[in-house]
C-alpha cells in the first residue's frame, strides 16, 4: 500500500514536471513569436523610427499589458526621451536615474515610487528595464494604469524583449546615419553646380571692381560707375549669401525629435533652387517654374530640412534620367486641394513602367547604372514623406515621368 | 552573493558566542540568528549590536531542540545556535519587523517597514524570508499579499520552543520578543531564489466538511461532534477525549486541506491537531473555515524522514539547477515531523542524504511551529503545519 502510494506520488511529480515545462515552454514560444515578428518589423527599412517603434509595441503587448510605453536616453543632466507611445514626456528625477534606475525593476504602485513625477501622479504599475548601447545608457518604461498590473512573467518578458527594443534603437540611429548620408549625396551631386554658382558672380565681381580701377587709374570714373559697381556688387554678394544659406540649411543634421512647422513652399523653394538651378542651366535643361505663383505662399505643416531634401532627391533623380536626352526638360507644378498641397515634379522622361512603378520605392533598388545610385533616395524620400503626415507617389501623367509630394496644409 | 552557516551546540550562551563570531567576518549584508529558546537572546542581541555588525541587518528566531545541516542534526542537550551570513547580495536586502500586541496590522506594518528599509517603497520583494510567533500567521499573510495584491513568494517559519510553553523567540536589530512578525525582503533582477514547499504525507479517502469552527478549533464536521468524527477515523486505536494532548499522535495521521491543483495533481496544505478542548472540539496550529473540505493523512516515519532529501532532489532536478550554483540551502522542517524522527528514526539520516545531494553547500534546517511557503510562483503563500520547505540562494 506505501509502496504503491509512493509511486503515486512520484508519478504525480512527474505529472507535474510535465505541465511546468508545458507551460514553459508555452511561454517560451509566445514570447519566441513576439520576437520573431518584432524582427520582422526591424529588418524591413523604414526611416520613420515612430511607425517602427508603434509597431514593434503593437506586437509586444499581445505578450505584456502596457498602456505607455517610453523610451529615455541617459545625458550628462537627466534624460532625453527617445520614444514616447502617447507623445507624452514627463521629467525622471536625476537622483532617481542614478539610484534607483540602474537595474531592472517592478514597480507595483507608482503613487508610492516618487521620482517619475508624471507617473507617480497617475499611479498604477510599471516595468522598467536599463540597457547600453555603445556605452550609452537606456532606460525602457512600460506603464499600466492599474496598480500591479504587472507580474513577475510580464517582468521576465520585458527584460527578454528590451533586446528587441535595443535592435530597433541600432537600427534606428543607423537609419537617421544612412539618411544623413543620402541627403549629403544628393547634395554632392550638385557640389559642381553650387561651386560655379558661386565662382560665377565673384569673376563678374572681381571685373567690374578691375575695371574701375582702371578708369579711376586715368581720372575717368564717375559717379555713376561707382553707383553701378556697387549696386551690381551687392546684388551679387547677396545671390551668393541665399545660396551658401540655402546649402548650410539643408545639410544640417535633423535633430533626433523635430517638431513640424507652418512654414511657406517659397521658403523651400529658395534653398533647394539656390542649389541646383546652375547645374540644370548648365546642363541645357530647360526649367519650367513660375516663381511668381501665389501657390508658393500657401502655407504648409511640415519640417523643412526633410522637405528639401524630398525636393532635392527628386530634382536630382530628374536631372539623372534626362541629362543626355533630347530637349531636356523639367517642371514643377503646385495644386492645393482641401488638406494637402501637392507639388508634381515633372520631366521630359518616358515615364516608369509598371514593374519598375511597383519597385521603385523599395530600398536598395535603383534604375540608375552601377555606381551612379545609392538606391536610398526614393525609399527615404518616401519614408519622410510618410514621417511628415504626407505621400510621395509615382503619379502617372500622360507620356512623361511625374512623381507627386503631398504636404499637409496648416489647419486654419 | 556568499552564503555561510556557521553552527554551534555549546551551551553556554558567551562561549557559544565567542565560537560563532570568530568564523563571521566584517561587511555582511544579513545575519540570520537561528537558536534553541534556552540561550540568553538578550545577550545574543546585545552580542551583534557591536560596531563589527553596524551595516549588517540581523534577524533571529528560536528553533525547537536544535538544528539541521547536512554534517548531522546539531544539538546538545537540545542546545543549538547557528547563523547564516549573507554576503554581497546583488541587490537590495530589507527588514521589517512589527512587534505590536495588536495582530491587526502585524503584516501591513512589518511590510512597509521593510520596503522603506531596503528603500524600494512602490516595488515587491522577489522573495520573502518570514519570521513569525505562532498564533497568526494567515492573517499576517493575507495583510503582506494584499498590500499591492501581486502575487509574492513568501516562506519561513514560526519560531518554536522545546516544549511548546510559550519561550519561543524572535529577534531583531536590537530586540528580543516572543509576539510579533520580522520580514525579510530580497529584491534583485538576477540573484535566482528557488524554493519548494511541500509536506510529506499521503491523502486517504477519508473526508469530513467542517461545519462548525472557531479560528483554529474545529466544533462539528458534517454537522457531528468533531471529537466522534475523528475518532470515527481511527477505530483501532485507543478514541481520544476531552482534554487530552493529541500531537504526538496525529504527527502521522493530521488533516490536509486542498489548497491548489494542477491539471488532476491536488496540493495538500496539512494542519496538526494538537489537543481536545474541553468541549471536543479539535484544536490545531492552523486557521479552519466553516466549509473547509478535510482529509485525513497519513504519514510514516520512513517517509517523513526519506522527504527531506526528496524535496531537495526534486527542486534541483525541476529548475535543472547546477550544484555548484548554489549559494546555501535553508530548510524548514515541521518541529513535530523532527521530534517524530528524533524518537523513532534517524535525524543524522537526513543530514547524510542532505551531504549527498548537496556536497559542501552550506545548509541550515530550522524546527518550526508552522511553515509558511508557495506551493508553485503563482499559488498563495499558505501557513501549514507538518510541512517542509527547501530554499535554494543562487550564487546569481
Amino acid at each position: 500500500m506505501e509502496k504503491a502510494y509512493i509511486k503515486l506520488e512520484q508519478l504525480q511529480e512527474v505529472l507535474l514536471n510535465l505541465e511546468r515545462s508545458r507551460q514553459q515552454e508555452k511561454n517560451q514560444l509566445r514570447t519566441a513569436k513576439v520576437i520573431v515578428k518584432c524582427l520582422e518589423v526591424i529588418s524591413t527599412f523604414n526611416n520613420n523610427s515612430d511607425e517602427m517603434f508603434l509597431n514593434i509595441n503593437n506586437i509586444i503587448q499581445e505578450v505584456i499589458p502596457f498602456d505607455d510605453v517610453y523610451i529615455f536616453k541617459k545625458n550628462k543632466h537627466g534624460c532625453d526621451i527617445v520614444y514616447s507611445k502617447d507623445k507624452k514626456s514627463f521629467k525622471i528625477q536625476s537622483d532617481f536615474l542614478q539610484n534607483k534606475l540602474s537595474t531592472p525593476r517592478l514597480i507595483h504602485e507608482l503613487h508610492d515610487f516618487h521620482g517619475l513625477s508624471l507617473l507617480s501622479s497617475l499611479g498604477g504599475s510599471s516595468l522598467i528595464i536599463p540597457f547600453d548601447i555603445n556605452e550609452e545608457e537606456y532606460i525602457l518604461i512600460y506603464f499600466n494604469r492599474g496598480k500591479s498590473a504587472f507580474e513577475k512573467k510580464h517582468f521576465k518578458i520585458a527584460k527578454e524583449v528590451s533586446s528587441i527594443v535595443k535592435q530597433a534603437i541600432v537600427n534606428h540611429n543607423l537609419i537617421s546615419k544612412l539618411v544623413y548620408a543620402d541627403k549629403m549625396v544628393s547634395i554632392a551631386e550638385f557640389a559642381a553646380g553650387i561651386a560655379h554658382e558661386i565662382n560665377n558672380p565673384l569673376t563678374i565681381i572681381r571685373a567690374k571692381n578691375y575695371s574701375l580701377s582702371k578708369k579711376n587709374d586715368k581720372g575717368l570714373v564717375t559717379k555713376e560707375d561707382i553707383e553701378k559697381c556697387t549696386s551690381m556688387t551687392l546684388q551679387t554678394v547677396d545671390r551668393i549669401s541665399r545660396i551658401i544659406n540655402g546649402l548650410r540649411s539643408i545639410s544640417r543634421q535633423v535633430p533626433e525629435k523635430q517638431e513640424l512647422e507652418s512654414l511657406s513652399l517659397k521658403s523651400i523653394f529658395d534653398d533647394v533652387l539656390g542649389l541646383c538651378s546652375e547645374k540644370f542651366q548648365k546642363a541645357h535643361i530647360q526649367f519650367h517654374f513660375n516663381q511668381k505663383d501665389e501657390k508658393l505662399e500657401t502655407s504648409i505643416y511640415s519640417e523643412k530640412i526633410q522637405l528639401s531634401q524630398v525636393f532635392l532627391n527628386l530634382l536630382n533623380n530628374a536631372f539623372d534620367a534626362i541629362s543626355n536626352t533630347p530637349s531636356p526638360w523639367v517642371k514643377i507644378e503646385i495644386k492645393i486641394d482641401d488638406r494637402f498641397c501637392l507639388v508634381r515634379f515633372i520631366d521630359s522622361g518616358k515615364g516608369i513602367n509598371e514593374d519598375e512603378a511597383l519597385n521603385i520605392f523599395k530600398v536598395f533598388y535603383t534604375t540608375k547604372e552601377v555606381g551612379e545610385g545609392t538606391g536610398l533616395g526614393l525609399s527615404i524620400s518616401e519614408g519622410i514623406m510618410r514621417k511628415l503626415n504626407g505621400n510621395l507617389r509615382y503619379f502617372k501623367l500622360g507620356e512623361n515621368t511625374c512623381f507627386e509630394v503631398a504636404i499637409p496644409l496648416t489647419k486654419a | 552573493m556568499k552564503f555561510d552557516v556557521f553552527t554551534t551546540s555549546l551551551t553556554n550562551t558567551t562561549a557559544a558566542l565567542k565560537e560563532l563570531d570568530s568564523q563571521l567576518s566584517c561587511d555582511i549584508d544579513l545575519l540570520m540568528i537561528y537558536g534553541t529558546s534556552q540561550y540568553d537572546w538578550e545577550l545574543i542581541s546585545k552580542h551583534f549590536q557591536s560596531s563589527k555588525y553596524k551595516n549588517t541587518k540581523i534577524v533571529g528566531a528560536s528553533s525547537c531542540m536544535g538544528l539541521l545541516t547536512s554534517f548531522q542534526f546539531v544539538s546538545n542537550n537540545d542546545h543549538a545556535l547557528g547563523i547564516v551570513s549573507i554576503k554581497d547580495f546583488n541587490g537590495d536586502i530589507g527588514v521589517g519587523t512589527s512587534f505590536h500586541s495588536e495582530i491587526e496590522n502585524r503584516g501591513k506594518f512589518a511590510f512597509e517597514e521593510l520596503l522603506k528599509d531596503s528603500d524600494r517603497i512602490g516595488e515587491c520583494p522577489d522573495f520573502i524570508w518570514f519570521l513569525s510567533s505562532p498564533g497568526n500567521e494567515e492573517r499576517t499573510l493575507q495583510e503582506i499579499r494584499s498590500y499591492y495584491g501581486a502575487d509574492i513568494q513568501i516562506f519561513g517559519g514560526s519560531c518554536a520552543d522545546n516544549t511548546i510553553a510559550g519561550e519561543w523567540k524572535l529577534l531583531s536589530a536590537n530586540t528580543v520578543v516572543s509576539e510579533g512578525v520580522i520580514l525579510i525582503g530580497f529584491f534583485s533582477f538576477d540573484q535566482n531564489i528557488y524554493s519548494l514547499f511541500q509536506n510529506g504525507h499521503i491523502p486517504l479517502e477519508t473526508k469530513a466538511v467542517v461545519t462548525s469552527a472557531n479560528k483554529r478549533e474545529i466544533l462539528e464536521l458534517d454537522s457531528k461532534p468533531a471529537l466522534e468524527v475523528l475518532n470515527s477515523w481511527r477505530p483501532n486505536e485507543i478514541p481520544f477525549k476531552k482534554n487530552e494532548s493529541i500531537l504526538e499522535a496525529t504527527t502521522l495521521n493530521p488533516i490536509g486541506r486542498e489548497r491548489e491543483r494542477i491539471k488532476d495533481i491536488p496540493f495538500y496544505l496539512l494542519s496538526h491537531p494538537s489537543s481536545i478542548s474541553n468541549s471536543g472540539g479539535i484544536e490545531l496550529f492552523t486557521d479552519i473555515q466553516v466549509g473547509d473540505e478535510i482529509t485525513y493523512m497519513a504519514g510514516s516515519i520512513e517517509r517523513i524522514q526519506a522527504r527531506v532529501g526528496e524535496v531537495v532532489y526534486t527542486l534541483l532536478s525541476r529548475d535543472e539547477i547546477e550544484k555548484n550554483s548554489i549559494a546555501g540551502v535553508l530548510i524548514v522542517y515541521c518541529a513535530g515531523c523532527m521530534m517524530s524522527v528524533k524518537e523513532n528514526g534517524d535525524l543524522n539520516q537526513i543530514s547524510k542524504e542532505l551531504k549527498d545531494l548537496l556536497g559542501e553547500i552550506p545548509v541550515l534546517g530550522i524546527h518550526t511551529f508552522g511553515e509558511q511557503g508557495n506551493f508553485f510562483q503563482s499559488s498563495e503563500s499558505y501557513h501549514g503545519n507538518l510541512m517542509l520547505s527547501v530554499t535554494f540562494f543562487m550564487r546569481s
